[in-house]
């Protein structure tokens, strides 16, 4: 195993002693909380958490992530970028990740069962500190995604048909303004909710404010410090998709205030407006939402994970969406997860029947086993009942390097 | 957590060997994804409705994403979304769910030639041959996706963003250093 050099693993035991002793934070596994964890920044580069991680993550990946982490006494070298193969430059945080889905779907209504299989990202990812300035972003590619308007969103080049689609979710170039401070400027995450890597549940999807291709383009300033993390981004459009008049302008922010070492409750806002909706079509098309979320640690082994926005588009009415996601740790890297969720996204201004989801509620519910059985594995299995739509059941395998 | 040792010699090639076997795992792991990937039907629009169209009725609209919308109230999709007029009218032939392309087929060999879903005086299966919309007023391109270098008129409100963005860090930057200074 190889060796790190003293002064790295100087740097590693610091920020993992100052973590302990202040209770400082990580998420994008928003459960983390339970273990203390409240803030994004420890474990993340990105203030308000996902993707590349920092040293204190790598060893809280191993420690607090994995299965069979608690016995660990020592820091495997495999816990590091690429399994330690590849050694990272001191001001260069590394990372990647493959998740390779199977989805299964039962027979419906006269529809037959389906199983489809496909690779859901393949991406690279870094972020470097160039004295006051950070560097950021990621690089992934996709294939045979040319039926999806919404992961095209994050496309790089001018493939139409079935071949392969370079996709950029985040590229970014900031400047620290003081150490709680980081402004900066690209493609980004918006700032909204819980960041949580169920990507498809409504919450995200009606709001269109996930982390697999709802990033936007604009200027982001994010704070984080004693118990309030705040970010606030002017979107200035998706500069990935043409011509300019589906490009939604407007803001998003979030802001959360830990109200203990293992609770946190926050709001989020967003207002966008684009000359033509790129989904509906709908002209002028202006999009609300507004939420309130929370996360809470209720002992080492259950967290809760809470939120609820109103939503407003133009040609409907008002609506709603929201979840409440339980997590239950038996053992270290073994968890159990109900998640129940709902949306109503207003009914039609054009009149039409009501259905659900459309001027009525919706409802869905999730049951989910989470095993992260190795350093940088994970398996993940998902059993899907939404109102109005087949029984589902997913299998993912996640690697991260 | 405790700092990381130094392994024995002993230790050291028991872990040559663990690492060896280890990376050679990974790469059959991926190879065997790999493989699943190319053997397994893909996700993702797993029927493209509109290339059905397309075939049936020998045309080649342009922007299939965009029609999308003659079925569903947004491009990205999903059953529950399938509520435009044509969407209704093709249930009464038979396309009763999604990832049917069969039936979707079927449905638009039977449809009568006289149906009209948006009551424009235009039938549907008449539209659908000119790439028109059955669902009510005609769908605009929609968008492209992919980076963009074309300049024009209507770039001039991504050029000031682009612009107040530079500026800001520019200032921040300003700002920083001139706290630091101090």
């Amino acid at each position: 195993m190889r060796r790190l050099p003293p002064l790295r693993s100087l740097l590693m035991l610091v920020g993992f002693a100052l973590g302990l002793l202040h209770c400082r934070p990580a998420h994008a596994y928003a459960w983390m909380i339970k273990n203390g964890f409240a803030k994004c920044d420890t474990c993340h580069t990105d203030p308000s958490g996902g993707e590349t991680l920092t040293l204190m993550g790598r060893a809280q990946a191993e420690q607090l992530l994995s299965w069979g982490g608690e016995d660990r006494t020592e820091l495997r070298g495999t816990s590091q970028f690429f399994f330690g193969e590849i050694p990272e430059p001191p001001d260069l945080r590394l990372g990647g990740s493959y998740r390779h889905l199977f989805v299964y779907t039962a027979p419906y209504e006269g529809a037959p069962s389906d199983l489809v299989s496909f690779p859901m990202q393949v991406d690279l990812y870094g972020w470097a500190n160039l004295d006051l300035f950070v560097l950021g972003g990621s690089l992934g590619v996709a294939r045979g995604i040319e039926g999806t308007a919404h992961v095209r969103g994050a496309q790089l080049n001018r493939e139409l048909g079935a071949g392969w689609i370079l996709l950029s979710r985040t590229h970014f170039i900031g400047v620290r303004l003081d150490r709680q401070t980081l402004l900066r400027a690209g493609r980004l995450n918006l700032p909204f909710g819980v960041r949580v890597p169920e990507h498809v549940l409504w919450a995200r999807e009606a709001t269109r404010t996930d982390r697999e291709s709802d990033q936007q383009h604009g200027m982001a300033l994010a704070y984080a410090g004693g118990p309030l993390r705040l970010e606030g981004m002017v979107i200035a459009g998706n500069f990935q998709l043409y011509p300019d008049r589906y490009r939604e302008r407007g803001y998003a922010l979030s802001g959360e205030y830990l109200i203990g070492n293992t609770s946190a409750l926050g709001l989020s806002s967003l207002i966008t407006r684009a000359n033509e909706d790129r989904f509906t079509q709908a002209d002028r098309a202006v999009r609300h939402a507004h939420g309130l979320h929370g996360r809470f640690g209720l002992s080492p082994q259950v967290a809760l994970l809470a939120e609820v926005d109103v939503l407003k588009e133009g040609g409907r009415g008002v609506g709603y969406t929201g979840f409440v996601q339980a997590d239950y740790e038996p053992v270290r890297g073994l968890h159990l997860m109900l998640t129940a969720e709902g949306l109503d996204q207003g009914a039609s201004d054009a009149g039409g029947a009501r259905s659900p989801g459309n001027g009525e509620p919706r409802l869905g519910a999730w049951a989910s086993v989470s095993w992260h059985f190795f350093s940088h594995f994970e398996l993940r299995l998902d059993a899907l009942k939404r109102q109005e739509s087949a029984f589902s059941s997913q299998v993912q395998l996640h690697m991260f390097l | 957590m405790h700092p990381i040792r130094p392994p024995s010699r002993r230790k050291l090639g028991w872990a040559l060997c663990y690492r060896s076997g280890f990376v050679l795992g990974l790469l059959c792991s991926g190879g065997a994804l790999g493989f699943a990937w190319g053997k397994l039907p893909q996700a993702a629009a797993s029927e493209n409705y509109p290339s059905i169209i397309d075939l049936q009725k020998g045309t080649e609209c342009p922007r299939p994403l965009t029609r999308c919308l003659i079925c569903h109230d947004t491009a990205a999709g999903g059953e529950e979304t399938a509520n435009r007029p044509f969407a209704v009218t093709l249930r009464e032939y038979g396309l009763t769910e999604g990832k049917a392309g069969r039936k979707l087929d079927a449905a638009l060999d039977a449809l009568p030639e006289d149906v009209d879903s948006d009551q424009d005086g235009a039938s549907d299966q008449t539209e659908l041959a000119i790439c028109m919309n059955p669902s009510g007023e005609e769908l605009s391109e929609g968008p492209g996706f992919g980076c963009s270098v074309q300049r024009g008129r209507a770039s001039r409100g991504s050029d000031a963003a682009l612009s107040a963005c530079a500026l800001g860090l520019a200032v921040a930057w300003l700002l920083a250093r001139a706290a630091r200074a101090r």
